[in-house]
């Protein structure tokens, strides 16, 4: 198990766990902060008959693929799916609940970057653990940043 | 462009549109750009 991370990911949704995979190909180490309330899993993930005629619906919280993969399922189970193809990557990549990631603050890794994936009103509380102690380290203005949402993507 | 440096966003925080494959467009680019920016490793 990694000891110093290289990258904090803030949200264990599809873009903090795709991510999370892109960093670990890449040999980084990543810490991903997950509430686990991520907006993609209320996806509902439906199963169409052969003949169509009946459609069953349910919720991509579960663990097991569905049976039946039609074109769309395979994307609406994207959760289920891509937390165990995460974990596949153990050596490189830890997923922790938001609780968890407080203690791991001091051993991010100089200089500190991260990657905050998760919607303003979930990354408040962990804004108040982590970023405390990640201001310290090299990254003033990053706690004012989080609740405002003065943040804007990599492209 | 980043307002905060070694702050990246993707996903959902993005003003952009919300959808699944725009999300892990954003975190491919903004995982490659960090580790880009990171010092080099050899393990």
């Amino acid at each position: 198990m990694a000891t110093t991370w290289e990258c904090l990911i803030i949200g264990g949704g599809p873009a903090g766990l795709t991510a999370a995979i892109y960093l670990a190909r890449y040999r980084r180490r990543v810490l991903v902060a997950d509430a686990g309330n991520s907006r993609a899993a209320a996806i509902p993930e439906s199963a169409r008959s052969q003949n169509g005629s009946s459609v069953t619906v349910r919720f991509a919280t579960g663990t097991k693929p569905s049976t039946r993969t039609s074109r769309w399922s395979v994307r609406w189970s994207m959760l289920p799916r891509k937390r165990p193809f995460c974990a596949t990557y153990s050596a490189s990549v830890s997923v922790l609940p938001v609780a968890d990631c407080a203690g791991q603050g001091s051993q991010l890794r100089q200089p500190g970057i991260k990657l905050i994936s998760s919607l303003p009103q979930d990354f408040q509380k962990p804004a108040s653990g982590i970023a405390v102690k990640l201001q310290n380290r090299g990254l003033p203005g990053l706690r004012c940043a989080l609740p405002r949402a003065r943040v804007q993507s990599a492209l | 462009m980043q307002s905060v440096e070694g702050l990246y966003a993707a996903g959902d925080v993005v003003s952009d549109l919300h959808q699944l494959s725009v999300a892990e467009g954003h975190a491919e680019v903004a995982a490659t750009a960090i580790h880009n920016s990171l010092p080099r490793n050899f393990r």
